[in-house]
């Protein structure tokens, strides 16, 4: 009895496959916040008018909450005391104008880790 | 007797097309995948972002590191962009806007693109990043 000498492509062809779905589902996701956008005079729908909480990021890195220094990886529990005492979970988000972009996208997950509604301010 | 001849065969379908097309596919999407999410644009990389479900209707803007913005992949400059967006609004008030900015972007250029978004009518925006699940 002779038998075609023959590579066993099975698996070859599985995991081929499965690598072609990944890709076809990978392109479909996108990940990302939903934010607020500045409004100068937007009516915040919350019973009681609530000064709402703000966090900034300075040029030099500093992270403020409500004016106030927060050591950095201390930002989602603070915000999340905070928060715990109000009604609206919305927060804003400030930054100095030379901060990039990814720098500030770094304080905006944390704000979203903390719970927040995040809510673009303005400015600083 | 049916296959009495002496030489064995093995009734197999020839696999070796299949694999060709499936590899050429899997090439393609390799290939494609990065360029979609791409156009120039160094997404930043944050920690837990939220799902947001790629529709196709929705508005896109693009704020580049160094080339000003872009709208619907037109280049514009701020102007440009805020008389688009405002007769955007007009035409389709509710749909849905995706800011995608370079992470070497400053904060004024996206800041300016909200702002213009606000100005517009568009009330949200969804701040697109990527996910990385390295701390």
């Amino acid at each position: 009895m002779k038998r075609a000498a023959e590579i066993n492509v099975t698996p070859l062809v599985d995991v081929c496959l499965v690598l072609l779905i990944i890709f076809m589902a990978a392109s479909r996701v996108q990940y990302g916040y939903d934010a607020a956008t500045p409004r100068e005079h937007r009516v915040i729908d919350s019973p009681v008018r609530e000064i709402p909480v703000v966090v900034s990021l300075k040029l030099n890195g500093d992270v403020l909450l409500d004016r106030e220094r927060v050591e950095p990886g201390l930002l989602v529990p603070r915000l999340k005391a905070v928060l715990a005492n109000r009604k609206s979970r919305l927060a804003f988000f400030a930054s100095a104008d030379g901060a990039t972009y990814g720098a500030a996208m770094a304080v905006v997950d944390q704000m979203n880790r903390a719970g927040a509604k995040i809510g673009i301010a303005t400015n600083l | 007797m049916g296959a009495a001849n002496g030489i064995g065969t093995t009734a197999s379908i020839n696999v070796t097309p299949l694999v060709d097309v499936c590899l050429v596919l899997l090439i393609i999407f390799m290939v494609v995948t990065p360029m979609l999410n791409g156009d120039g644009i160094e997404i930043p990389q944050t920690r837990r972002p939220a799902l947001e479900p790629r529709e196709k209707g929705d508005l896109i803007v693009v704020v580049a590191a160094k080339s000003g913005y872009r709208l619907d992949g037109e280049n514009v400059d701020l102007g440009t962009l805020r008389r688009r967006l405002l007769e955007l609004h007009e035409r389709e008030p509710l749909r849905k806007v995706r800011l995608r900015a370079d992470r070497r972007s400053s904060w004024r250029q996206v800041r300016e693109a909200m702002t213009s978004l606000a100005s517009s009518g568009f009330e949200t925006a969804a701040l697109i990043t990527e996910r990385k699940d390295v701390p």
